[in-house]
């Protein structure tokens, strides 16, 4: 099941941020690592439902605060935030096609987030590939201890 | 903190992994679209 919080400004703007699971058990086809075979990874999902124009800090800060509070409650949780360009994204920066724009405020937002809370222990790890000159991104958020993991991981799925 | 990697000339094998994030995010976002399913509330 997934779990979706809607975020509501006072411009009248909602935005929903949903968590989904993704069912590994595959991954024991990959690796025997006990500490790599813990992480629950967690699809994250931001869609807008209402508003046009892009929103402000304050909203920012409190889809990183749904996002920092699941992952306080949930130790082993890997966050994977896949930059996609199937929507447009409202931005004043229309130099940058959408799935740079997503990435961009992702980090900034994470990097906002975490320098106004004092964490130090979560890792935004973001990974950008060149597919025929179009840029993709994907970011995986996990607390520092389980990076090494993850990648290790991703080198095997990737076969890096 | 933020850490980027930058791989530019990527296996075929990372390509298929990046297109099956993007499908899993085309069938979130449809399915977000559509119905709610334990919604939690915040207000800003």
């Amino acid at each position: 099941m997934d779990i979706s919080f809607d975020i509501y400004n006072d411009k009248g703007d909602q935005i929903r941020v949903a968590l989904s699971y993704y069912d590994t058990e595959s991954l024991q086809a990959f690796t025997s690592d006990p500490l790599t075979l813990t992480l629950v990874f967690y699809d994250v999902a931001l869609v807008r439902v209402v508003g046009e124009e892009p929103v402000g800090v304050k909203t920012l800060m409190a889809i990183c605060d749904v996002l920092f509070k699941f992952m306080n409650d949930n130790d082993t949780a890997v966050l994977c935030f896949y930059c996609d360009d199937l929507t447009e994204v409202p931005r004043n920066h229309k130099n940058l096609m959408p799935q740079e724009y997503r990435s961009r405020l992702f980090s900034c937002m994470f990097d906002m987030y975490v320098k106004a809370n004092g964490i130090s222990n979560i890792i935004n790890y973001g990974i950008k590939i060149e597919d025929n000159n179009i840029p993709r991104f994907a970011h995986f958020i996990t607390q520092e201890k389980y990076l090494p993991a993850v990648k290790l991981l991703g080198n095997i799925i990737m076969e890096k | 903190m933020t850490r980027t990697i930058t791989i530019k000339k990527p296996s075929q094998r990372m390509i298929q992994v990046f297109d099956s994030l993007r499908e899993k995010k085309r069938q979130q976002v449809e399915k977000l679209m559509k119905k709610k399913e334990c919604v939690f509330t915040v207000k800003v």
